[in-house]
């Protein structure tokens, strides 16, 4: 391998290094999808585009480098550069004015590595020249960067690499859900797991996710619990009687060594736990003091309901047994021995009813008990053998096989069997060595992680296809953040997920679900950020009416939607625009949408005087994208660049504070007056008149997302100029601008899903298989499903390849 | 009384009312419980030489403070608690305040915005973090982590990761810096954060959960073991299968397996239980930020107290966090205040925070002073450091960190100076001394150039 990381699979042009430019990876990843249309992912003055790229078709990112290179690059090069690497005696041999398009970088004569690196280390231009300034430094080497990680949209595919993918923690409660009936509803089983780092904007990134002793510790813990929350508590048949002690009752008092003496009508109870619902035998050891014409009567109860009453004659020196056989449910049984015919007649005769104990054997046999529904699953492979220790292998292969997500090998079944033999060995029982072994599988890496075998037959950097199981995988953690079910492993069982027509099946099935709930929250909670709402700290005492059902309201609206684009299979564009949505009577109050009442949430057609529809105008994106006490247009307008276009601009300079004070000498100032200081100053400029009117023709929503037509008294004014001259006046305009830019909407909305698909942060070697998701997508009338199955059906999705550089 | 004064005063009070393990193993009434538990047998400095080991804490705080309310005025031992370190009064005995120090890989140094991420990232690992949202995660070992890898294995828990805040749960943290960068400063090695614990309940379970139930603890360990000896197998196999760039999760997941199965070999050999606090358990998160960062201290000196840890990181909060603070009345954002530009209500605000930070900090120091072992205290016995990666948030610099130092490190350092270093004297510097004053020298640590006189 090259230690220098050469570009892997030969799709890239000459001079191209696939492992430069860490710096700016978000950055160049941003330029994968910054078509040049008004809106683009990169900050510059606006000026015409003079120079087309000389390549046979420049696409739209090379015409966009290009217009960089000629408008920002070009004139600085000239004034520091030019005067020694220029000319016949260029210095190093580097004819910097011969360079005039990205195409003649990339293809020139020149290592545009090292170029960048001289540049943004400082070393060149050399220290006795004028130096560029920090801003002019960092414009020179983004655009190096951008230019040297420049892949053409039409390139081979190159699926990049499949890094062993630990659960993350939804992934790993969801999956024992599926694994073992955990219901997450019930009990977090991944509550103490270590929070997961996050990358490319998600918490499913391979490469982020690492494990530490904490978690190692976390999921010994967990592997424990969940078995025994499963399989239920180990149960021994047969009739071993456990005396319920000491009993306690109504209508009399305690007897030595835990019984109960009834002198009048009552009850003596004690508690049983049923492991499980099974015939039982119940005895009862009680003795009368006789009186009157009757022996003392007692009747036994389950939970208050009677099964049988008996005559008592033996007495205190001689007490009398009594057996009952009952079915007991599973869990807490109160049993009670009723005294029914008290006598009394004072001085003269008292009958009474001593209970000396009562005791509970059972469940008494395998044959009549119920077994919890996760032990039965477990144990039923057991069922065909007789020996022990086939039994267990029968049990620890079947149950390996779910939790690996594919055959499980003999190898992997004898290390499991090795497990199981050492708990016997050391006197532990069949059934607790058994769960030995199920816990030590939920441990292996073979269940923690994810992971591709290359064939041995691959060459490193050629892609290699994932096989079916390891594809049913892929694809059930990107639907359901889960497990494959057992329709999902038959067809990798029987070859049909290899093909094209089988895995379009599967993922249709898949999406009409429920458990693809988790990718709505999932995918949606991260996309649009909807799971750090609860983290913005609004101000209540200046919005008293923001509140936690407020924030919950606004939360759901969200995620029913676009679970409702999921389901329903609507158009991806209705994320920008919808004339329907979900509200309750406390959001809908918020947006002044009349005649809905009631905490449900409903499909309302939301009237166009709300100017509402879409994701852009709901509540949550409008709160999540403000700050605690007022807006920020500039969120707000990163937020459309960002989410809706793929194209966020770079991060501010470091020492540029976020703008706030220009103007805090007047605290009536309105958030608009405060961001004319963007527009003064050229640095801020470049970024902020995209940013800007883009996030101020919100302003008509204040920080909770209510309309408003006034901030601090003075009439709110939601107009703006983009760069290219386009007008927008109200949020409906930026939809509208957004809308015009539908293919890079599709191709943005691709790159972030396929993130989340692979599990891995985009690339510019992505470029070509995003192109061809979104425009297979928009062939396809922008369904959402469309779009899910473009990029399952995408070899980026079906294939991988070696890393080629060690990270 | 609210249930959150009696636990703090129960933790209080425990100074006096439980004896150290470690005094235990000196004086012998404890039999030989630390001896026994020290593994590999080689006999610790500190049990052949019999004086108290020396702790090492890292308390880190975001987006820097405002340092012209920071900075105290004279020198050496006299000197005049600045505004913001006013709260150490009580305590500026044990407190050296440090100026000057710089961590110059915190630095752009090429490559652009993120100082955040890096004044996090860079705050004990003294390397440049490289710039990526994921998939090549770099940064270096951190000095804590160095020191656990030596002294690890004299303590149940070879180190211990607290903080007060989670992790972001959406987006990107810094200018295309993953959050691995900006929420963790324990570092494992250059690829391997090491994750936190937040919520106080889980930081107490951690303590001291597995000294309970000593009868089936002890069959729960063994079976444990058996499952671990069994993963470590299943990991290198799986691990030969896959490519070599692939096999570095692997690496990861068996170097953490392998921690937990010396662990339960050390607990195996532990002969005499292990004392639990007689405080009742945390109850979780107290909606208070100050009650949490008490707490979480608490857990720190429980953890130092009873010998379970020798080496510790505390987060206050990540860097550029956007926490507000109602219960000194401050409703904005701290990194959004951090961006004062001059403006004085804001940063009348950051010095609240500030200060806030030091309160916190002092109430911890005055516990650990109060906590007696042999002749001296517990803090006697500790390097403390306290600070944070960024000067002063408005500006985003790195030279001229914020820094206090609390303990003598058993004896060897001198306490309650300001120490003036000259400009640009690495942060590490520092950390190259600490090192040699907890028993585990280098020759340098990331770019120290010289050790500093402590």
């Amino acid at each position: 391998m090259d230690p220098g990381g050469l570009a892997p699979c030969g799709n890239i042009l000459p001079g191209m290094h696939s492992d430069r430019a860490q710096c700016v990876r978000r950055w160049a990843a941003g330029s994968v999808l910054a078509a040049s249309v008004g809106i683009a992912a990169t900050c510059s003055t606006p000026r015409a585009h003079e120079r087309a790229g000389t390549q046979a078709h420049p696409d739209e990112l090379a015409l966009e480098l290009d217009r960089r290179l000629s408008a920002d690059v070009a004139p600085l090069l000239a004034t520091y550069c030019f005067k020694c690497h220029t000319g016949d005696d260029a210095k190093a041999d580097l004819h910097l004015d011969r360079l005039t398009s990205t195409h003649e970088f990339l293809t020139g004569d020149v290592d545009t590595r090292l170029l960048r690196d001289m540049v943004s280390s400082g070393d060149m231009p050399p220290r006795k020249h004028p130096q560029p300034s920090d801003h002019e430094r960092l414009i020179m080497t983004q655009w190096m960067d951008a230019m040297i990680a420049y892949v053409p949209a039409d390139a081979p595919i190159d699926p990049g690499w499949f890094t062993p993918h630990r659960l993350n923690r939804t992934e790993y409660r969801l999956t024992m859900r599926d694994l073992l009936g955990i219901d997450p509803q019930e009990i977090d089983i991944a509550a103490k797991l270590p929070a997961d780092d996050t990358g490319y904007g998600f918490d499913n990134i391979a490469d982020v996710l690492s494990t530490s002793p904490l978690a190692v510790e976390q999921y010994l813990d967990a592997a424990e619990r969940a078995v025994d929350l499963a399989l239920g508590p180990i149960v021994e048949f047969g009739d071993s009687p456990r005396a319920l002690r000491p009993l306690e009752g109504s209508g009399g008092q305690p007897l030595p060594r835990g019984g109960f003496f009834l002198y009048s009508r009552g009850d003596a109870t004690g508690t049983f736990e049923a492991p499980l619902t099974g015939e039982y035998l119940v005895r009862v050891k009680a003795w009368e003091t006789h009186a009157g014409d009757e022996h003392a009567r007692m009747s036994l109860h389950i939970d208050g309901g009677e099964v049988q009453a008996v005559d008592v004659t033996g007495t205190r020196a001689e007490p009398q047994d009594f057996e009952f056989r009952v079915r007991l449910g599973r869990g807490a049984r109160a049993v009670s021995a009723r005294f029914l015919n008290d006598y009394y007649v004072k001085d003269v005769a008292d009958r009474n009813l001593g209970i000396e104990s009562i005791s509970v054997a059972g469940p008494l046999d395998e044959a009549t008990a119920e077994r919890p529904t996760g032990w039965a699953a477990v144990f039923a492979p057991a069922a065909k053998h007789h020996r022990d220790e086939d039994r267990a292998r029968a049990v620890l292969k079947a149950f390996a096989s779910r939790a690996y997500r594919r055959p499980a090998t003999p190898a992997q079944v004898d290390a499991l069997m090795r497990v199981y033999q050492s708990e016997r060995d050391a006197g532990g029982g069949f059934e607790t060595a058994v769960r030995t072994g199920l816990t030590a599988s939920l441990v292996s890496p073979h269940f923690i992680f994810r992971t591709v075998t290359p064939p041995d037959s691959s060459a490193a950097d050629e892609p290699s296809a994932l096989d079916a199981y390891e594809l049913a995988s892929r694809l059930s953690y990107f639907l359901w953040s889960s497990m494959p079910d057992q329709a999902l492993f038959d067809a990798a069982a029987n070859g049909s997920l290899r093909t094209d027509a089988g895995l379009t099946a599967q993922v249709h099935r898949m999406l009409a679900d429920p458990r693809s709930d988790a990718m709505v929250e999932h995918f949606a909670g991260q996309w649009l950020q909807l799971r750090t709402l609860d983290t913005v700290a609004i101000d209540r005492t200046k919005f008293p009416e923001y509140d936690d059902a407020l924030r919950a309201a606004m939360n759901t609206e969200a995620m029913l939607f676009f679970r409702d684009v999921v389901r329903s299979d609507r158009s991806v564009l209705s994320f920008i625009d919808s004339t329907d949505s979900f509200l309750n009577a406390r959001l809908a109050s918020l947006y002044g949408v009349p005649g809905v009442e009631g905490d449900e949430f409903r499909r309302v057609t939301l009237p166009k005087a709300s100017g509402r529809g879409g994701v852009l105008t709901m509540g949550a994106v409008l709160t999540l994208t403000s700050n605690t006490t007022r807006t920020s247009p500039v969120k707000r307008g990163l937020f459309v660049l960002d989410q809706m276009l793929g194209a966020p601009p770079p991060p501010p300079p470091a020492d540029i504070p976020p703008l706030e004070q220009a103007t805090r000498a007047n605290p009536d100032a309105t958030v608009r007056e405060r961001l004319a200081a963007h527009v003064a100053n050229p640095t801020c400029a470049a970024c902020h008149n995209r940013l800007d009117p883009l996030g101020l023709a919100f302003e008509r929503f204040d920080a909770i997302g209510r309309l408003r037509d006034t901030e601090n008294g003075k009439p709110i004014d939601d107009s703006g100029t983009l760069p290219g001259g386009e007008r927008l006046q109200g949020a409906d305009d930026v939809k509208q601008a957004v809308l015009n830019r539908a293919d890079q909407f599709v191709e943005a909305l691709s790159a972030k899903l396929l993130t989340y698909a692979t599990g891995r942060g985009i690339e510019p070697f992505d470029r070509p298989a995003i192109r061809q998701i979104a425009a297979r997508t928009r062939a396809k009338g922008d369904r959402f499903s469309a779009l899910v199955e473009s990029i399952v059906l995408n070899e980026t999705f079906r294939t991988c390849r070696e890393r080629t550089r060690e990270p | 009384m609210n249930e959150g004064l009696s636990r703090r005063a129960a933790l209080r009070g425990l100074g006096v009312c439980m004896a150290l393990p470690w005094l235990e193993a000196m004086t012998g009434r404890g039999s030989r419980a630390q001896a026994a538990v020290d593994t590999p047998p080689a006999p610790t400095p500190d049990a052949v030489s019999g004086t108290p080991p020396v702790r090492l804490a890292f308390i880190f705080m975001p987006n820097g403070v405002n340092y012209e309310a920071w900075e105290p005025t004279g020198g050496g031992g006299e000197f005049a608690l600045s505004p913001t370190l006013a709260p150490l009064a009580p305590v500026r005995s044990h407190v050296s305040v440090i100026t000057g120090l710089t961590n110059k890989r915190a630095r752009a140094n090429g490559d652009g915005p993120g100082d955040h991420a890096r004044s996090s990232a860079a705050f004990l690992t003294g390397c440049q973090p490289r710039k990526t949202a994921g998939n090549d995660i770099h940064n270096g070992i951190s000095v804590d982590q160095f020191a656990a890898a030596q002294l690890g294995h004299r303590t149940r828990l070879p180190s211990l990761e607290l903080g007060c805040e989670h992790a972001p749960r959406a987006g990107n943290c810094d200018s295309g810096y993953s959050c691995a960068y900006t929420s963790n400063i324990a570092w494992r090695d250059a690829a391997t954060p090491v994750p936190k614990v937040v919520d106080p309940a889980d930081a107490f379970e951690r303590l001291f959960g597995d000294a309970t139930q000593a009868a089936a603890a002890k069959q729960r360990l063994s079976r444990r073991q058996s499952i671990l000896d069994f993963v470590l197998e299943d990991s290198r196999t799986l691990s030969d299968r896959l490519g070599n760039a692939d096999r570095r999760k692997l690496d990861q997941f068996q170097t953490s397996v392998r921690e937990i199965e010396q662990r339960i070999e050390r607990a195996r050999a532990e002969n005499t239980p292990r004392k639990v606090p007689d405080v009742p358990p945390p109850a979780g998160i107290p909606e208070k930020v100050g009650e949490h960062m008490d707490l979480m201290f608490d857990m720190l000196l429980l953890a130092f107290q009873t010998d379970t840890t020798r080496i510790s990181t505390l987060m206050l909060a990540g860097d550029g966090s956007n926490r507000v603070f109602p219960e000194i009345g401050v409703k904005d954002g701290h990194h959004h205040l951090s961006h004062h530009q001059n403006d004085a209500d804001m940063i009348e605000k950051i010095r609240r925070i500030d200060r806030f930070h030091v309160e916190r900090f002092a109430r911890f120091i005055q516990h650990l002073a109060e906590t007696k072992e042999g002749e001296g205290s517990v803090l006697d016995n500790s390097l403390i450091v306290f600070g944070g990666g960024i000067s002063d948030g408005n500006r985003h610099n790195h030279e001229n960190l914020p820094i206090l130092l609390a303990g003598r490190g058993g004896g060897t350092v001198e306490a309650g100076r300001l120490l003036r270093t000259p400009k640009e004297t690495p942060l590490c510097n520092l950390y190259l001394s600490m090192l040699d004053k907890a028993g585990c020298p280098a020759d340098s640590f990331a770019d120290s150039t010289e050790r500093l006189a402590i």
